[in-house]
């Protein structure tokens, strides 16, 4: 009687497993870093799906998650091959060398999303990214334009606070950073660096075009005093010693400028200044990811405490995972893979293609509106936007 | 004609009792190929049988290698009654080391790996002495150790994944030995194949040989062509398999000849008898005058010198060292020693079936990802195979031999002594119940009776039970 029913627990274990499988043959295949992260598992990993599924018969596909460690990343790519994948999209947990070798050994074309795959001697052949030039620049320009209009001269100086990313992410903080200084480094003039001695009038004018090793070795070095590590602890030390060097003195009539690199740094920043004894009349700040502070701040909620953070540059994920759909189906297609693309310069040997980013402003809600809160990106009932009136953008 | 085809049809009912009987008396070695034949059957119906392909079957041995060999040294400190924890990190920074030493100093492949052989030596020495000599508990010693080399690991990366270049690196983890392909197939694997049969078969009629010599009783014939049939079909499978894809990998490779080596040092020397006793029983083996101390440092160190060809197998395979690289390696591999049958108690596990225990569970990351199931799932069902093996090890853990052929033979033989036995019983039964009910004054010479007759029954039931078939040569059926 026992061995029956273990027979029979066993049959419906088996059977129960099979039902769960999925055994197709594939032609595209999506390794991801970790089903535990919000950002992979609900955003590129729902995108995907939704693209891929849209894409239908011909464009079979399955997107596999990593689990946070790199030999799961290469059993997931060999899995993948083995069902009979043609092209592998993969955002790669550490380097991505082991991946590399196993797609290109089975003659599979292999596309970076979001991060490089590369090993020493080989590399992804598509890359899709965002232009962190590009943001760099935006943000650069909102300082630049913003301060133009607040009528800051040579001779009536504002106020600017310089903080940079984390000079060790290269390329992507140097990116942000060269983007930005392009376009604030002509009119330094008109600003008083107030967080650091000025090393960036100095600084050589460069642009995404010419680029190279010395830019990158005079920007990273400049950047050096101003890292915040990525980490909002770091940016709000670095922002207190600012203010315990301006002390009492007295800022009710000025604006100020701050380049943060991203949102969660920007936030930590104003937020050291509203502690000022005479603070700042307003603020004109720059950051990236539309974090829910930042973007109650954009709908004009003075979030208590947090300042004021005028810009953030949205890099829609949506569009990057189409981006590498759009390659995938390219290549299924037989056509070169980055056609109706737009493409970037190669970045590490691989064929590059630049997703659109968008620029958010506190002057624009109507459009942070249509962006994030129509398009179902976030949800206004979020506790964060208790205080925003919705009604004029609905 | 007629007696003919009943003989026929008597030795193969003779041959499955005996086969019944195998399995029934090491059901605790079979479990794991069970469950290891289960989950590929699994996932060869949920895979359409990509599974089984020959990409897949040599994706699968290249995945189990770093774990399997971290399983065999594993399984040599779980059978000495300890533990240890911080083989992952060790592995992962022994890695790291070797790749840093090549690639930032430019330090000859050999003087690197030598250099860190050193190091893992003097390492295992450390918590050899640790744990046999202060007797600090080898939980705590090597969760000690994970901490440290973690922290060396981020130290020596510092904190940055860093590519390997070196070729050596490349043959290691992504490379296969040379290969002569004839329609499809090579040749050189094929070959290899073929004298792995030539050394099975040989080896295993000289064994009988020796052992009649010797005058060491055989496993019966039937059992021992039988299981001969089963390892050239397992051989001939996997040699084919590996030939129709890329041939025999570097990992494989390497993973073999550890196993082998263990396998030899576990079951033919000395030392390998030293390390089973001091697990069995450490008082016995001191007192029999083996040094407790010596051998748990030996089999420290030897778990330190695989965690360095794991290490070096890891990085390898993915072409860089990361501070990413470590977590869950020991625990993979303490799964696996224990799915492959090794004890807890102490005493008792193979290394083969540590392989084949590291193999169960690659074969559920690698047969889930193929199957595109839920990755959340994976840790779930692992984590259920684990339990369910070592519930299946206590609960095999005092089956005894038994012999189906000679019940049979005793079944007939004793017939006569068992239906009046079983009479004299049910007499004595019916009187006793008799007795208790009418209230009489014998009812003690009843029980008295009554438990003779049981005790008799019992006794030729015991009797059948542990028959032999070579008591009953001299019987025709």
């Amino acid at each position: 009687m026992k061995k029956i029913v273990s027979l029979v627990l066993l049959a419906l274990l088996v059977v129960g497993l099979s039902a769960c499988g999925d055994s197709k043959k594939i032609k595209i295949g999506v390794v991801l870093p970790d089903a535990s992260e919000e950002r992979w598992a609900n955003q590129d990993g729902a995108f995907f799906l939704a693209e891929l599924t849209a894409l239908g018969e011909g464009y079979e596909f399955e997107i596999l998650f990593s689990e946070g460690d790199e030999s799961k990343e290469v059993q997931n790519v060999e899995a993948l091959i083995a069902k009979g994948a043609e092209v592998i999209i993969l955002t790669a947990e550490g380097s991505g060398a082991g991946a590399v070798q196993a797609a290109h050994q089975a003659d599979v074309i292999l596309i970076a999303h979001d991060r490089m795959a590369k090993s020493a001697t080989d590399h992804a052949d598509y890359y899709t990214t965002f232009n962190s030039w590009n943001v760099g620049k935006a943000m650069g320009l909102h300082l630049k334009t913003e301060a133009q209009n607040e009528g800051c001269t040579v001779d009536s100086k504002c106020d600017l606070a310089i903080f940079a990313g984390r000079v060790a992410d290269w390329p992507n903080a140097t990116y942000f950073f060269g983007g930005a200084m392009e376009e604030l480094q002509p009119v330094l003039n008109i600003f008083n660096i107030i967080n650091v001695s000025d090393t960036f009038s100095g600084l050589g004018f460069y642009t995404e075009a010419t680029f190279n090793d010395a830019a990158k070795n005079a920007l990273q070095a400049a950047m050096l005093p101003v890292d915040t590590d990525w980490n909002s602890e770091t940016a709000a030390t670095k922002a207190q010693a600012v203010v315990a060097q301006l002390g009492d003195a007295d800022k009710s009539d000025q604006p100020l400028f701050v380049l943060a690199p991203n949102d969660d740094t920007s936030t930590a920043i104003r937020q050291e200044f509203a502690e000022m004894t005479h603070p700042y009349e307003s603020y004109y700040t720059t950051g990236q990811d539309a974090a829910n502070i930042t973007l109650a701040s954009l709908m004009g909620d003075p979030v208590k405490g947090k300042g004021v953070q005028t810009m953030t540059v949205f890099k829609d994920v949506r569009k990057l995972v189409a981006d590498s759909v759009k390659i995938a189906k390219n290549i299924i297609d037989d056509k070169p893979g980055l056609t109706g693309l737009t493409s970037g310069p190669s970045i590490d040997g691989a064929q590059t293609a630049y997703s659109p980013i968008d620029t958010l402003t506190i002057d624009n809600k109507q459009n942070t509106y249509d962006i994030i809160f129509a398009t179902g990106y976030k949800s206004k009932n979020d506790d964060t936007f208790s205080n925003i009136n919705w009604t004029p953008y609905e | 004609m007629k007696n003919f085809l009943k003989k026929v049809l008597w030795l193969i009912y003779k041959y499955l009792l005996t086969l019944i009987s195998m399995l029934r008396t090491n059901i605790r070695d079979y479990g794991m190929y069970i469950a290891l034949i289960v989950i590929f059957i699994t996932f060869s119906i949920m895979t359409n049988w990509i599974f089984l392909s020959p990409i897949n079957f040599t994706n699968l041995f290249n995945q189990t290698a770093y774990v399997s060999v971290l399983a065999v040294g594993m399984t040599l400190v779980i059978v000495t009654r300890q533990i240890d924890l911080s083989v992952g990190y060790i592995g992962a920074f022994l890695g790291a080391f070797v790749v840093v030493a090549v690639e930032n100093q430019s330090i000859p492949v050999f003087f690197a790996i030598a250099g860190a052989l050193i190091i893992t030596i003097l390492v295992g020495l450390v918590k050899g002495l640790f744990v046999a000599k202060i007797k600090v508990p080898a939980f705590v010693v090597t969760l000690a150790g994970m901490f440290i080399f973690k922290g060396f690991l981020m130290l020596q990366t510092n904190n940055r994944t860093i590519p390997t270049t070196n070729p050596f690196f490349r043959s290691v983890g992504i490379g296969y030995l040379p290969t002569i392909q004839v329609g499809g197939v090579d040749v050189i694997t094929l070959g290899i194949g073929v004298i792995l049969l030539l050394a099975l078969l040989i080896g295993g009629i000289l064994g009988r040989k020796k052992h009649t010599k010797l005058g060491i009783p055989n496993e019966k014939l039937e059992l021992f062509i039988t299981k001969l049939i089963i390892m050239l079909a397992v051989v001939s499978y996997l040699s084919w398999t590996f030939a129709s894809h890329r041939g025999i990998s570097y990992l494989l490779l390497i993973t073999v000849v550890v196993v082998v080596i263990y396998h030899f040092i576990t079951t033919k020397t000395t030392l390998g008898r030293r390390i089973y006793a001091v697990g069995g029983n450490p008082d016995a083996a001191e007192l029999s005058g083996i040094s407790v101390e010596k051998t748990l440092v030996i089999v420290f160190i030897s778990m330190g010198i695989l965690a360095l060809i794991s290490g070096v197998m890891y990085v390898s395979r993915l072409q860089n060292t990361s501070p990413n690289h470590g977590p869950f390696w020991e625990l993979y591999a303490i799964a696996a020693a224990f799915i492959g049958g090794t004890s807890a108690a102490g005493g008792v596990g193979k290394i083969v079936n540590a392989v084949i225990g590291s193999i169960v569970i690659m074969s559920l990351k690698n047969g889930m990802a193929l199957a595109g199931v839920d990755a959340n799932i994976e840790p779930i069902i692992l984590g259920g195979v684990l339990l369910l093996a070592v519930v299946f090890d206590i609960f095999t853990r005092n089956v005894k031999s038994i012999d189906y052929v000679g019940i049979y033979f005793a079944k007939k033989v004793y017939s006569n002594d068992l239906k009046i036995a079983i009479s004299e019983f049910n007499i004595a039964r019916d009187e006793l119940k008799k007795a208790k009910k009418e209230n009489q004054t014998n009812i003690i010479e009843r029980e008295y009776k009554f438990t003779n007759a049981q005790g008799t029954l019992n006794k030729i039931k015991d009797k059948i039970r542990n028959s032999r078939e070579d008591e009953f040569k001299d019987i025709k059926i």
